[in-house]
């Protein structure tokens, strides 16, 4: 994935999850909000907790030192959770933040270049909380 | 003690086994045997917060678990043990734990390994581990969650 612009400071996301969850996740917010980097997407399928560790590492390696990384989860009680915990215990640019929905990962595009780094993961599972009501007609 | 499942899974505690195994088996306990995770603090409270408050939870190295299924510590409850390797339950077998039946529930690609199923990629030395179960009279039964179907591989690995 390319980046806009090289060697500057900035907030990635990588999106951990079951199956082709996270890369559809990026793909849908791709059609909704056009191009964007920085964001990457990594499955859970066919690969051991510790595979998939590495696997996040390799992205972060790859996407510059600079960078800090908020690691969104779909479900963290598992391989998920495991490899992301695994992976920030060790990083002080790595934050998690779990039950990643597509208002999530926009409010991810929208604020990470206005929110600082440590804000950022708070803000996003108060989006993410806020995004999930039960509904009908007479509330809205 | 009554031993509901033994079952091989390098993701130990995860989805398929709490909302899979658990609401069928009903356990009083899951019981990890795992060198590594009895001696590390964030997986052992990791995968402590992935199981329910009804079923209790705990952690020992291999060697460490035997013993205590050896001492009755469990005498009253129904037991899930997870192991993450196939040599870990032979591990189990070899200190006199009695074992009929191995869930074999997921062994994931690894560098070197072959895939046997979806969900059971076996390096030669975890073949050679679960031929030695077989040997032990254990019958394999390869089955992610208790909805699917369970499989047989006892002749797939001698």
């Amino acid at each position: 994935m390319t980046r806009t612009v090289a060697g500057t400071k900035m907030i990635s996301a990588i999106v951990v999850t079951h199956g082709r969850l996270g890369a559809e996740l990026v793909a849908t917010a791709h059609r909704i909000v056009g191009d964007f980097s920085g964001v990457y997407s990594l499955s859970n399928e066919d690969k051991t907790p510790q595979a998939l560790a590495e696997e996040i590492e390799a992205i972060m390696e790859h996407a510059g030192g600079d960078d800090s990384f908020i690691l969104l989860v779909d479900f963290l009680y598992g391989s998920c959770g495991h490899a992301t915990l695994a992976v920030e215990r060790n990083h002080r640019n790595v934050s998690i933040v779990s039950g990643v929905n597509l208002p999530v990962l926009l409010a991810f595009l929208n604020k990470r270049n206005e929110v600082n780094f440590e804000r950022l993961p708070s803000e996003l599972a108060a989006r993410g909380r806020d995004s999930i009501q039960s509904v009908d007609t007479d509330q809205l | 003690m009554s031993l509901k499942l033994a079952r091989i899974d390098d993701r130990l505690i995860h989805g398929q086994v709490i909302l899979g195994w658990v609401p069928v088996l009903k356990p009083d306990r899951i019981l990890v045997a795992n060198d590594r995770v009895a001696g590390s603090d964030w997986e052992r409270k990791f995968y402590s917060s992935c199981v329910p408050p009804e079923v209790n939870v705990s952690f020992a190295s291999v060697a460490e678990t035997a013993r205590q299924i050896a001492a009755d510590l469990f005498q009253t409850e129904n037991l899930i043990v997870l192991v993450e390797s196939a040599r870990d339950a032979l591990a189990l077998l070899a200190a006199g734990i009695e074992i009929k039946e191995v869930n074999v529930g997921g062994l994931h690609y690894r560098e070197g390994s072959v895939e046997l199923l979806p969900f059971v990629f076996l390096t030669a030395d975890e073949r050679a581990a679960l031929r030695e179960l077989v040997k032990r009279g254990v019958t394999l039964s390869a089955q992610d969650v208790p909805s699917n179907p369970a499989r047989i591989i006892n002749s797939l690995v001698v």
